[in-house]
């Protein structure tokens, strides 16, 4: 990873051990820590790319039901959230590390899957108008699976 | 006077006789039987050939107790007594009965068995996810089928299950209960003022996000029987309890949040599906947030971004991608 970003990660902890947090204390310094966590996130999720699709594949097959495909796509992020986490960690494996190019832009339309599930109420009666049905939210898997096709 | 009587009682039994006969849901000899039974006692009773005390012990005549006439009495308050809960039920003491609460509709009794609390099968799922792909450790090395038992079936879904059936007369009424206590709790909704703006904490929505996001307001975390908090499956955080006093306390610490935080113009979700534009409520130090359509000042939803794409998104383009 590019040496600004072991730095801004340093002073992260360093302002969080003086009780501070680095987005009220500077916010384009947070901005940019933020950038580089996104490319760690693109890559990571991009190398379990084939657990998403099958995941998706699954769901659009009917294999598995919407319960079953936002438990397992949130355990699925909850698994991935993790290995950055460990790796945020140990500073030189880190340093080492570069996330592939290819990746770029690849969480953000995991992220859009996940948004998709957590405004998705199956109940007409209890929905309001921000929030999705279960056929909205067929749709728009489809249309992101399409997106993350072009990864492959 | 007897002869009289006897008259009396049969014409009456004949006319009763067709009356029970053409309500009667029962079969062939049974339904003839049993309207014959119902006609002899109600005309012997009308002719004075038996006492009334006979009445209410002759009346227990068909065979199956889900097929009982339950004679509904009332006490001094007008509570119904001697009412079992379930007809056919025999276990149930009268006392499962639901009492009325003073102004409200009667609660169902916590014995019986909620019906939309159910499990569904098991479903084969492709185990291409491979052994070490596998969270739940489940599957043979991508060749048994995998159920993942870690993932439970929410209630949300349940509710939408249960409506499948051909007809349900549970879930029919649980989501008449629903619109009635969105509507019933209306009165709770309040308006919040800040920046010449508007804004409503609209109770049906408090209630609906306390449980996920209560926590992230302050709220104490739910704790299950292993004295561990309750999590929530979709994003493992702990969750609240959806009682009074917490969907109060949701609302007052919302207030105070939007008070002390930052306002910005944006947008609930943009490109996505139903996307909104929004008045967010952002707090740098806690990455808390709170969306409120713009164009009516509702609260759409508070919670806490944890996700670098979620907060980069918000930084950059002033978007809530929740």
């Amino acid at each position: 990873m590019e040496a600004n970003y072991l730095k801004l990660l340093k002073y992260e902890k360093e302002l969080k051990s003086k009780g501070k947090v680095l987005s009220k204390e500077n916010e384009q310094d947070y901005k940019k820590l933020i950038k580089y966590e996104v490319s760690l996130l693109d890559h990571f999720k991009w190398e379990q790319k084939d657990r998403y699709f099958l995941l998706i594949t699954n769901f659009l097959d009917k294999k598995i039901d919407t319960d079953q495909y936002i438990c397992q796509l949130f355990k699925l992020e909850y698994e991935i959230q993790n290995l950055v986490e460990e790796l945020k960690l140990d500073f030189e494996k880190l340093k080492e590390f570069k996330p592939n190019s290819v990746s770029k832009g690849f969480s953000k339309l995991i992220e859009e899957l996940c948004s998709d599930c957590r405004i998705f109420e199956p109940d007409p009666d209890l929905r309001d108008d921000f929030e999705i049905s279960e056929t909205q939210l067929i749709n728009g898997v489809r249309k992101i699976f399409l997106q993350i096709q072009e990864y492959s | 006077m007897k002869i009289l009587r006897y008259l009396i009682f049969f014409s009456i039994l004949s006319g009763i006789f067709f009356v029970i006969y053409r309500q009667s849901d029962k079969k062939g000899f049974r339904r003839w039987w049993i309207s014959l039974k119902m006609a002899v006692l109600i005309a012997a009773i009308l002719a004075g050939l038996v006492s009334e005390s006979a009445e209410a012990q002759e009346f227990n005549w068909f065979e199956n107790t889900d097929q009982q006439v339950i004679l509904v009495g009332r006490d001094s308050s007008g509570t119904p007594s001697n009412v079992p809960s379930k007809i056919g039920q025999q276990e149930q003491s009268p006392s499962n009965f639901p009492t009325p609460p003073s102004g409200g509709r009667p609660s169902r009794p916590a014995t019986v068995t909620n019906p939309y609390i159910y499990c569904t099968p098991p479903k084969v799922v492709d185990p291409g996810l491979g052994a070490g792909a596998n969270p739940a450790g489940a599957g043979g090395g991508g060749e048994a089928a995998e159920f993942d038992d870690q993932c439970p079936v929410p209630k949300k879904q349940q509710s939408q299950e249960s409506k499948t059936s051909n007809y349900d007369y549970h879930s029919n009424t649980q989501q008449n209960k629903d619109k009635k206590k969105k509507r019933r709790n209306s009165h709770l909704d309040r308006k919040v003022d800040i920046n010449k703006h508007t804004f409503e904490i609209e109770r049906a929505q408090v209630e609906k996000k306390t449980p996920r996001h209560g926590v992230d307001l302050g709220l104490n975390p739910d704790i299950g029987v292993d004295g561990k908090p309750i999590l929530d499956p979709k994003t493992q955080k702990p969750m609240a309890k959806g009682n009074k006093e917490n969907y109060e306390l949701f609302a007052d610490n919302l207030e105070k949040f939007m008070k002390n935080s930052e306002m910005r113009e944006g947008y609930f979700r943009k490109g996505r599906e139903n996307q909104q534009e929004a008045l967010n409520f952002y707090d740098a130090e806690t990455n808390r947030v709170a969306s409120f359509r713009k164009d009516n000042g509702k609260l759409i939803s508070f919670w806490k971004m944890d996700k670098p794409g979620q907060i980069d998104e918000f930084l950059n383009n002033n978007n809530n991608v929740i």
